[in-house]
């Protein structure tokens, strides 16, 4: 399913499974796992965590299912939010600190079955940097670029306006360009390569 | 300042998204941010462009069937009544702080206390004879203790009225013997009653009403006295006595002949099925506040002792022992008496 677009079977399905009809969950978890996954995976770090953490989501998902569902309840953006509850609630038992120098460490062995060498290592860079930022610069970058979410898809899951979000994008962007920096010395050619190699 | 650039940059953003225009299309529109935009842009492209994850085949295959196999399990709130539910839920913002032992300890802590806001609301309904009525009374016991002196008397006289009613509802039910305990809880207030006048000084109005309970006290006997098997009889008709010399001696302390009443209550006397007058066990935490003894047979006219008696072997003047070894002992103390004996004191809860 393209990022951002909305199901149109959501609501039918949504109906279904706030009466308890676990099939009908199921077929939303099918329809969300993945981007829920994606979403998870670029915060900790760690494919079988991500893995436990995006279960998780789905139960609580269930367990917090409203009793009825209308128009404007977003299934994707309610399911994001947990998420991102539980990897605040991660962080806060455990805060990373990776460099981009020493991210090679990280995931000896861990590389993800259905990617190239060259995409893991972008990988693990974007997932050191991101994991350098305070969480609510980590969700907007995440939620914008690499869910492909809208500025007002962002808004209504981190419950901030649209206005902010822009602010709070900017200010998460300025900080990464801030971070390597940093890290390459203060060398802008150093940092023009960190992106040049983020993009290839 | 800076939230103007952030708006520009979300808008160049945007129409780089939207793929209409290059990189340096868009920057030639805002030269004086171009150096800066240059590099954000190409980071959030170079996010943008973050390869795709997925998780293992694994997972991607076992997923959902694990996924629905679970959900038996925590869908169990289901079947909770709708605000344990949604405690048991919480808000999907907020549950990731709770683990599902705390969310289960919260339930239980919830049902206690349901069920003990129950427990004191049925006591405050309890009538006499019923296993919570010695709740209720304790219930009244710690309201008395809580309030201020001013509340007291009222508090006092409005427990008295209520008796009133309980004894019409028992009259109703056909339940005599619990008449007997209902009556003892009115004398017991009446004596604070009386005692309280007597301390505080009288409030016209608030005597006038005291009054008007008696009276209501004393008609609600008379109906009871009515209807009573006749065993019951003479013990309510010495209660209805009693209560009419309080009532003359109230609006008359002067009446002298009224200072001692010579009948037990009906409280201390009544009994329906037995011959021999029995003494009425009143709530065990009531009766603790409020030993009364019936007058000797040898001197029943003598006057109630003017000193509490702490020690139940050592009768003060004009009091004996009631003889029954077992029951326990009384101290007379007819309301409105002037010379209330101190044991009506011992009614006033402490205040703490």
């Amino acid at each position: 399913m393209p990022r951002g677009t909305r199901n149109p079977d959501e609501k039918r399905l949504l109906d279904r499974a706030v009466h308890g009809d676990k099939e009908a969950f199921g077929d939303l978890y099918e329809m969300y796992m993945e981007q829920v996954y994606r979403y998870i995976y670029y915060r900790v770090n760690d494919p079988v965590e991500a893995e436990d953490l995006t279960s998780t989501v789905f139960l609580r998902a269930w367990e917090s299912l409203p009793q009825s569902v209308d128009d404007q309840f977003n299934f994707r953006a309610w399911v994001y939010r947990i998420a991102h509850n539980l990897i605040i609630d991660r962080h806060r038992m455990e805060k990373p600190s990776v460099s981009i120098d020493n991210m090679d460490s990280l995931h000896d062995g861990e590389r993800l079955p259905d990617v190239t060498h060259e995409e893991n290592e972008t990988i693990r860079q974007i997932q050191a940097i991101i994991q350098r930022l305070d969480p609510e610069y980590q969700q907007v970058l995440t939620c914008r670029f690499i869910m492909g979410l809208s500025h007002a898809e962002t808004a209504k899951i981190l419950k901030q306006s649209e206005v902010y979000i822009r602010v709070l994008q900017y200010r998460a962007l300025k900080k990464v360009k801030e971070l390597l920096l940093q890290e390459t010395g203060g060398d802008g050619r150093s940092h023009r390569a960190i992106i040049s190699r983020l993009h290839r | 300042m800076e939230d103007r650039t952030a708006q520009l940059l979300a808008d160049c953003i945007d129409e780089l998204e939207k793929g209409q225009l290059t990189l340096d299309q868009i920057l030639d529109r805002y030269p004086e941010h171009r150096a800066e935009f240059e590099t954000l842009l190409g980071l959030a492209a170079a996010f943008k462009q973050a390869p795709e994850v997925k998780p293992s085949l694994r997972y991607r295959l076992e997923g959902r069937r694990s996924l629905t196999n679970s959900l038996s399990e925590h869908n169990a709130t289901e079947r909770l009544p709708g605000f344990l539910a949604r405690i048991m839920k919480l808000n999907e913002a907020k549950t990731y702080r709770f683990s599902p032992v705390f969310a289960r300890a919260a339930v239980v802590v919830a049902i206690l206390i349901f069920t003990s806001v129950i427990s004191v609301n049925a006591a405050w309904h309890a009538m006499p004879g019923s296993n919570l009525y010695p709740v209720k009374i304790g219930l009244e016991t710690l309201q008395l203790s809580l309030a201020s002196d001013e509340k007291d008397l009222d508090l006092q006289m409005q427990f008295a009225e209520d008796r009133n009613d309980d004894i019409l509802q028992l009259q109703q039910a056909g339940r005599y013997d619990d008449i007997q305990i209902a009556q003892a809880d009115f004398d017991r207030y009446a004596g604070m009653v009386s005692t309280g006048f007597q301390q505080n000084g009288a409030d016209p109005s608030l005597e006038q009403q005291w009054d008007e309970t008696v009276k209501k006290n004393i008609s609600v006997l008379e109906a009871v006295l009515e209807k009573a098997p006749e065993q019951a009889k003479p013990a309510i008709e010495r209660a209805i006595e009693n209560q009419q010399n309080s009532f003359v001696n109230h609006n008359n302390p002067n009446n002298e002949q009224n200072v001692a009443t010579e009948s037990p209550s009906v409280s201390e006397t009544a009994t329906v099925g037995g011959n021999d007058p029995i003494v009425t066990e009143a709530p065990q935490d009531t009766l603790e506040a409020t030993p009364t003894v019936e007058p000797t047979t040898d001197d029943p006219k003598a006057k109630p002792t003017q000193k509490p008696t702490k020690e139940k072997n050592e009768p003060t003047k004009g009091s004996t022992s009631s003889g029954n070894s077992s029951g326990p002992e009384k101290t007379k103390t007819p309301p409105g008496n002037e010379q209330a004996s101190e044991s009506q004191n011992k009614d006033k809860p402490n205040k703490p």
